[in-house]
């Protein structure tokens, strides 16, 4: 499983969960400052916009402090957190419709962008990565993806799940996996005009 | 639309870029503020829920312990505090006093009043 974060172990993921069970604040955004990372960039990549992928962050945590009591440490905090905002990032592309009529990279970067005046300070990595080139093709291209292809692509393709792990987080069966990863991929490389 | 760049180096720009702007500290920060705020927002509304749901049965139950009881006369029991609920002679509250706002007056005795009309029936 892909994590940039500094490796955590299952224990004490446990404690930190067990801590924010009891209502414990401090445990809650220890596991923010943790798994942020990890929340952001899965909505991100699913949803294309980074200021939807901060609103389904900040639920995605909401939710993590109201429903601390059904995590079971078994499956593993990742996992858990991966669900929800898969599930959270679906149901926002449901509810938009998203098809190919708008630009959403677009959106995310004139959206709340106040030119500020002096010196032109330097672009945060976010808005380089939303103007680049490649994340311009990637929503043009997943905008013609459905919800759950969307989910399963980011899943497999990006954060490098395996198969099992994404049937456990998506609760799709193996072969549901392969058949959306297959059309996801055809379809990405048929729009962008990859071989 | 053709682009001159391979499958898993389009791949590879896109999982190192939006990395990258997933490990901002301005991100954590703003998100961890977002929520810490968003739960203190909804435990406070949660417990102004529970005082007004704990109001509003206490409420109901005295409408209901009251409602039946202003239809019949009461006697005194001698403390000198019960509700005297039916206008009537001397001792009584004034006869044009609401007879709701004579029970507000003394929780203690509206207690009492609710306590020897449950024991009645």
């Amino acid at each position: 499983m892909e994590h940039t974060e500094r490796p955590t172990s299952p224990t004490e993921d446990s404690r930190l969960m067990s801590a924010v069970t009891r209502q414990d604040g401090r445990a809650l955004e220890t596991l923010i400052r943790k798994y942020r990372a990890l929340v952001f960039r899965t909505a991100l990549r699913i949803v294309c916009s980074a200021d939807d992928a901060e609103d389904i962050t900040q639920e995605v945590f909401i939710r993590v402090w109201k429903q601390a009591g059904r995590f079971n440490s078994r499956s593993g905090l990742p996992a858990w957190l991966y669900r929800i905002t898969c599930n959270l990032s679906i149901d926002h592309l449901r509810r938009r419709k998203i098809r190919f009529t708008r630009m959403p990279w677009k959106d995310s970067v004139e959206a709340g962008r106040i030119p500020e005046k002096g010196l032109p300070r330097e672009k945060s990595s976010e808005e380089k990565m939303i103007e680049s080139e490649e994340w311009r093709m990637f929503t043009e291209a997943t905008a013609w993806l459905s919800p759950k292809q969307r989910a399963v692509f980011t899943l497999k393709e990006i954060e490098g799940l395996d198969t099992m792990e994404v049937a456990a987080i998506t609760g799709l069966s193996p072969d549901r996996i392969k058949s959306n990863l297959y059309l996801a991929r055809k379809t990405i490389r048929d729009k962008l005009g990859m071989d | 639309m053709k682009k001159d760049i391979s499958y898993d180096s389009f791949l590879e720009s896109i999982r190192s870029g939006s990395a990258a702007a997933a490990e901002s500290e301005t991100g954590k920060r703003r998100t961890a503020l977002a929520v810490m705020q968003s739960i203190g927002t909804r435990r406070h509304n949660h417990a102004r829920t529970i005082l007004a749901a704990t109001v509003s049965s206490a409420a109901a139950i005295l409408a209901a312990a009251l409602i039946p009881a202003m239809t019949e006369e009461r006697h005194p029991s001698g403390t000198g505090q019960e509700i005297r609920l039916s206008s009537g002679p001397a001792g009584q509250t004034r006869p044009d006093e609401p007879r709701l706002y004579t029970a507000y007056k003394n929780s203690r005795a509206l207690r009492k009043f609710i306590e020897q009309n449950s024991n009645g029936k």
